[in-house]
């Protein structure tokens, strides 16, 4: 369309399984029809895999509107109900002071300061402890 | 000449006005300093009357200070904060709620009695919002759940070795 | 002194595909005039919630984009426009947690939170035209020039 766009959006995510953790890196812009991919393909690999955590990396969006806030907040809805948890990693600060300006404060996400922390964060709490993000956090 | 003196006066408190304004932004920038209190652990004294300018700059430079030191933990201390009203505590609310958004845990300490009952009052609700008394005792509670803690070596046994 | 150039453009509102430019645009745009990060992704985000309405709710359209001058202080415009159905209930539409499409129900409402103005025009049947002003640094105030 126009030169000076440089970057192009992602139309498709790779999902990445380390063990028993799916490793998902979102980065750059993201189309709408892509993030609901996203959806479907966790949900289908989880089913298939077994794992039981999922780390979805958001340190390179650099912007989250409530579109793709309802994509996050349901991937970790429909991962409990497979029994995974869901991590959300590294999200930036401005993006957090926007989401929290726009309302969306996605009460039930858990979340890390980077897919490190994240995945410590699912080892911790263990497969199958409550749903809380501290629950049974004691090593 | 009653005219001219209310010109001159009215000319004198805009400029001081504008200088008001010129200083407050400047006092903006220094006055939020953000301390490494442990490894994971951050702190912000707040100190003076907070306003919405204030507190939108309080709230960045926390944030950023949270990605720079990997703090897990965030201190938000009220202690020098002399009044807390509704729009106050909204702001102290978006802080912890985007600090968790990122991955850390935001701890409000610091609150006055006076305060604890003009929020009480108010019927605010800092539902979910972690608030300890004293700075120290959310610096014990943030080690606590960071899996360390800080043992006297009198009553600990340890000596120093 | 920042001019128009780069700030000034129409887009079109078709398919998820424009959504992607118009964030882009926008986030552009704002560097250009000198948005800080913070302001940056609230009107990156704005504009895609409105963009999105736009597409979902009226069908699509167009954004236009703009930098507007008052009193000294330099800002941003984005109007965007349809010319579908129209909304019936502008309060209810901007109230929180209320939704006609799939989403959490912020769009409007959140997106208004995101600038520093905002205003919405609808006409039932003829379509609807959302404005929203942001301003580099504060918004100005009306004052005296010394």
């Amino acid at each position: 369309m126009s030169e000076h766009f440089d970057r192009p959006a992602s139309a498709h995510v790779p999902v990445l399984r380390l063990g028993d953790v799916l490793l998902v890196t979102l980065q750059g812009d993201l189309y709408d029809s892509a993030a609901q991919q996203l959806q479907e393909d966790i949900g289908a690999t989880i089913a298939t895999s077994g794992v039981t955590g999922v780390v979805i990396d958001i340190s390179g969006m650099e912007i989250v509107d409530s579109f793709l806030g309802r994509v996050l907040a349901e991937i970790a809805a429909q991962s409990s109900l497979l029994a995974a948890r869901t991590v959300v990693a590294g999200m930036r600060p401005a993006v957090a002071i926007t989401l929290v300006e726009l309302g969306l404060t996605l009460p039930g996400l858990r979340t890390a300061l980077n897919t490190e922390a994240a995945m410590d964060l699912l080892a911790r709490t263990g497969p199958g402890s409550g749903d809380g993000p501290f629950a049974a956090g004691h090593p | 000449m009653g005219t001219l003196r209310l010109v001159v006066l009215d000319t004198a408190l805009s400029e001081g006005q504008a200088l008001i304004e010129r200083q407050q932004l400047q006092l903006l920038e220094v006055a939020t300093p953000v301390i490494k209190l442990w490894d994971g652990i951050v702190a912000v004294p707040l100190i003076g009357t907070l306003d919405s300018a204030r507190s939108q700059v309080v709230m960045e430079t926390l944030l950023e200070a949270i990605v720079e030191q990997h703090a897990r933990f965030a201190i938000l201390d009220i202690t020098g904060v002399p009044t807390v009203d509704s729009l106050v505590a909204q702001h102290l609310m978006k802080t912890v709620a985007a600090a968790r958004l990122m991955g850390a845990e935001c701890v409000v300490s610091g609150i006055r009695p006076a305060i604890a009952q003009t929020i009480v009052h108010l019927g605010l609700d800092l539902g979910t919002v972690v608030t300890r008394a004293s700075l120290a005792d959310a610096l014990a509670y943030a080690l606590h759940e960071l899996g360390s803690g800080i043992i006297s070596p009198a009553t600990g046994g340890a000596g120093p070795r | 002194m920042p001019t128009s150039a780069g700030v000034e453009a129409c887009l079109p509102i078709r398919s998820d595909m424009d959504l992607v430019w118009v964030r882009q645009h926008v986030r552009q745009a704002a560097s250009l005039l000198g948005f800080g990060l913070v302001e940056q992704t609230k009107l990156v985000t704005a504009a895609s919630e409105l963009a999105r309405n736009t597409l979902v709710h009226g069908g699509g359209g167009r954004m236009d984009s703009a930098r507007v001058t008052r009193n000294r202080a330099v800002g941003l415009q984005l109007a965007f426009c349809d010319e579908g159905p129209g909304i019936a209930d502008l309060e209810q539409a901007l109230s929180d947690g209320y939704t006609s499409g799939g989403g959490l129900g912020m769009g409007l409402g959140g997106a208004r939170r995101l600038v520093h103005e905002f205003s919405l025009e609808s006409t039932v049947g003829v379509g609807t035209t959302v404005t929203v002003v942001s301003w580099v640094s504060a918004p100005p105030r009306p004052r005296e020039e010394f």
